[in-house]
C-alpha cells in the first residue's frame, strides 16, 4: 500500500512537471540512492538497496519554507524483512523572524553531530558503532517543535537549539516501551575560524525525558583548495535508559588526497559505563567524480570476528540542497 | 528630562556607525568598496583564491551574515549551491531573495551561454540562467556600480548623493581605460585556449575568439584524449596563448607546452585578491590586459 502511494506521489509530480502553467511553484525535488554489495555482514549481505530517499523541499510563502523527506530502506523491524517506506522528515520552517528559526513537524532530533545527516551524507557506508546502538539504527526523529538562534553578545558562532518532542514510540533503542514521556532535546554548537583553511567546531547534546542522554563532539577541518582537505570528526554519547547505561565514541578521519579520491579511517569503541565492551575499525576509499554522484569501498574489522567489506554506489538526481558544514 | 531620556535612547542608533555590507566574491568586495567608500566595511565570503561555484557554507559565513545590512551576490546559480544556506542559518530575513538587503547583480545583465531546453547534468556544470562570470567584462562592473550605489541609496538615504559620485566617478575611469585597451588589442593574442568559460565576456567585449577549452565539460578535469584534440586544433588554428584561471592547476597546459613550443602560456587571475598585487577591480583588468597583450 505504501509502496502505490509513493508511485502516485511520482506520478503526480511529473504530471505537474509537464504541465508549464503549474511549473514555478513545483517544489525543488531530489532524489538520493545508495546501492550496496556486501560480504560478511549479518544485515545486508549480497546486493542490497541501501536506501533511496526522496527529498521535496519549497518556500511555502512568505512566511514558512517545508521539507518534506521520504525513505525507502530495508526494514530493521525484529522479524520484518522487505522495504519499510516513511516520512522521515516533515516539516515546516519559519523564514521570516529575525533571529530565530522555528521548525514544526517530525524532523531528525539535534543529538550530538551525527544524527542530522541523511543516508546519503554519511561520511562512511554505516553509522558508526556507537550510534546504531545508543540511538538506533534509524537514527532519532522525532515529532514536536525546534527553536534554534545564534547566541546573541557572542563574538563567533554560538547556535543553541532547543527541541520538544512527542519521545516517539518507535525509537525503541532510546526509549522503554512502556513509558511515553515527552522529550526535552537541547544542543549547543560552537565554530571557531581558525585560519581561513581551518576550523574548530565544538557541540553539546542532551536529551531529557524518562530516558537521559548526553553527548559530546569535537570537529576540526581544513580544506586548502577544492582538491585538498582534510576532517577529524569525534563524538561520544552516552545514555541511561531505566538505569541501564551505555556509552561509547566514534573518531573518524577523512582525507582528501586528489579531487574525487577521498581515503579515511573510523576508530568505535562501545562500553563506558557499562561491562560490555566493543570496538570496530573501519577503512574506506571513496572515489566521487562530481558531487552527485560517487562509489566507495570500505572495510569494517567488528568485534566477535565480524569482518564486513562494503562497495557502495551513491547518486543523485533532480535539486540537491547544501549540506551543512 | 523628557529630552535627557530620548537622547540616551537614541544614542545606540545615532552611534550606529558604518554599515556592514558582506560580499559573495572579492570582485563584488572591491566594487562595493568603491561605492561606498568609508561609510561601510566590506568583507566577502570568498577568498580570492577559491572557486566561488564550490565553497562550503561556513558557519561562521553564517554569523557574519546575521550581522549584514546588504549582502551582494552574484545570483545565476553561481551561489546556489551554498548561498541559501547561509542566509537561513543567519536568520537575517533581509537578506533573503528578493529583500532589499540582497542585491543579486546578475539580474541586472544581458547574459551570454544560455542553454537550451536540453538541459541537463550530462553537460558538466553549466549553469540554467547563462554564464555567472559577468564581472569580468568591465562594461558590465559599470552596470554593477550603478545597481550597488541604488540599493545603497535606499538603505542609507543620508548618503545616497555620496554613493551615486563614487559610483559614477569609478565607471567614467573605467570606460576611459577600456578605450585605451581596446587599441592596445588590435595586436593581442587574438585566438586562444582557456581552461574554464570564466572569461567569456571579456573574450566578447574585446573581441577574441577562443578556440576551445582545457575542460571537456564545464567542472570535468581533462582526460589525455581530449588535450591531444586540443593540441591538433592549437596547431591548425594558430593558437598563440593558453590561459589558465587562478584557481585551476597547470598541469594540462604545460602538456600543450611541450607539444607546441612557441604557444604562451600563462596564469590569468579573474578575482581581486588573486595574488597580493591584485587589490581593486582595476588592478584586475589591468593584468588580465597585460597577459592578452604581452607577447610572452
Amino acid at each position: 500500500m505504501k509502496i502505490i502511494i509513493l508511485f502516485m506521489i511520482i506520478i503526480n509530480c511529473s504530471y505537474a512537471a509537464t504541465a508549464n502553467r503549474g511549473r514555478n511553484f513545483n517544489p525543488a525535488i531530489g532524489i538520493n540512492g545508495l546501492f550496496l554489495y556486501q560480504n560478511g555482514s549479518s544485515e545486508h549481505e549480497g546486493f542490497s538497496v541501501q536506501g533511496l530517499e526522496m527529498m521535496f523541499t519549497s518556500d511555502v510563502d512568505t512566511r514558512f519554507r517545508a521539507e518534506v523527506l521520504l525513505g525507502l530502506h530495508p526494514s530493521h523491524e525484529e522479524g520484518q524483512h522487505g522495504m519499510a517506506f516513511d516520512a522521515e522528515e516533515a516539516y515546516l520552517e519559519t523564514t521570516g523572524i529575525k533571529g530565530v528559526t522555528f521548525k514544526f513537524g517530525k524532523f531528525k532530533t539535534k543529538i550530538g553531530k551525527h544524527n542530522e545527516k541523511h543516508a546519503h551524507n554519511f561520511p562512511f557506508v554505516d553509522a558508526p558503532l556507537v550510534f546504531k546502538e545508543i540511538v538506533g539504527h534509524e537514527g532519532y526523529q522525532d515529532i514536536g517543535v525546534s527553536a534554534s538562534f545564534l547566541l546573541p553578545y557572542i563574538s563567533w558562532f554560538s547556535e543553541a537549539t532547543i527541541q520538544i518532542v512527542e519521545g516517539e514510540l518507535e525509537a525503541n533503542d532510546l526509549f522503554n516501551e512502556d513509558t511515553h514521556e515527552v522529550a526535552g532535546v537541547f544542543h549547543l554548537t560552537n565554530l571557531w575560524d581558525l585560519s581561513e583553511d581551518l576550523t574548530f567546531e565544538w557541540g553539546v547534546s542532551g536529551l531529557s525525558s524518562a530516558s537521559i542522554l548526553y553527548g559530546t563532539d569535537l570537529t576540526v577541518k581544513w580544506r586548502k583548495s577544492s582538491e585538498r582537505s582534510f576532517e577529524w570528526s569525534t563524538e561520544f554519547l552516552q545514555k541511561d535508559v531505566d538505569g541501564e547505561k551505555l556509552g561509547g565514541l566514534s573518531s573518524f578521519i577523512k582525507y582528501q588526497l586528489t579531487k574525487p579520491i577521498f581515503v579515511q579511517y573510523r576508530y568505535d569503541y562501545l562500553g563506558f559505563s557499562n561491562s560490555m565492551s566493543k570496538n570496530g575499525h573501519a577503512f574506506l576509499v571513496g572515489y566521487m567524480p562530481s558531487e552527485f554522484s560517487g562509489i566507495r569501498l570500505q572495510y569494517q574489522d567488528l568485534a566477535e570476528d565480524e569482518k564486513v567489506v562494503s562497495l557502495q554506489l551513491n547518486f543523485s538526481i533532480g535539486a540537491h540542497p547544501a549540506h551543512s558544514y | 528630562m523628557k529630552y535627557i531620556l530620548i537622547l540616551v535612547f537614541c544614542a545606540p542608533f545615532v552611534a550606529f556607525g558604518k554599515l556592514s555590507i558582506v560580499t559573495t566574491t572579492t570582485n563584488l568586495k572591491s566594487l562595493a568598496t568603491i561605492v561606498a567608500g568609508d561609510k561601510a566595511e566590506v568583507i566577502s565570503l570568498c577568498k580570492g583564491s577559491n572557486d566561488p561555484h564550490f565553497l562550503e557554507a561556513k558557519p561562521s559565513s553564517m554569523f557574519k551574515l546575521s550581522k549584514a545590512d546588504l549582502l551582494i551576490s552574484i545570483g545565476l546559480d553561481l551561489e546556489v549551491g551554498w548561498l541559501p544556506l547561509l542566509v537561513r542559518g543567519a536568520r537575517n530575513p533581509e537578506l533573503r531573495d528578493g529583500m532589499i538587503g540582497h542585491l543579486s547583480i546578475g539580474e541586472f545583465m544581458n547574459r551570454i551561454e544560455i542553454p537550451g531546453a536540453d538541459l541537463s547534468r550530462s553537460m558538466g556544470d553549466v549553469h540554467p540562467d547563462g554564464n555567472p562570470h559577468v564581472l569580468l567584462d568591465p562594461f558590465n562592473a559599470t552596470i554593477a556600480l550603478d545597481a550597488i550605489s541604488k540599493r545603497l541609496g535606499q538603505i542609507d538615504p543620508l548618503n545616497k548623493a555620496f554613493y551615486r559620485k563614487n559610483a559614477s566617478d569609478y565607471a567614467v575611469k573605467l570606460r576611459a581605460k577600456v578605450v585605451r585597451w581596446i587599441e592596445l588589442f588590435k595586436k593581442a593574442h587574438r585566438r586562444v585556449v582557456t581552461y574554464h568559460k570564466t572569461l567569456s565576456y571579456f573574450h566578447r567585449r574585446f573581441k577574441i575568439n577562443v578556440i576551445g577549452n582545457i575542460e571537456p565539460k564545464p567542472g570535468i578535469p581533462p582526460t589525455a584524449g581530449h588535450i591531444i584534440n586540443l593540441i591538433k586544433k592549437i596547431k591548425d588554428q594558430k593558437v598563440s596563448l593558453v590561459a589558465v584561471e587562478h584557481y585551476f592547476d597547470m598541469d594540462a597546459a604545460k602538456k600543450i607546452q611541450n607539444a607546441v613550443p612557441m604557444i604562451k602560456i600563462a596564469m590569468i587571475p579573474v578575482a581581486v585578491d588573486a595574488t597580493k598585487k591584485i587589490r581593486t577591480i582595476m588592478d584586475l583588468y589591468e593584468q588580465i590586459v597585460l597577459t592578452y597583450t604581452e607577447k610572452r
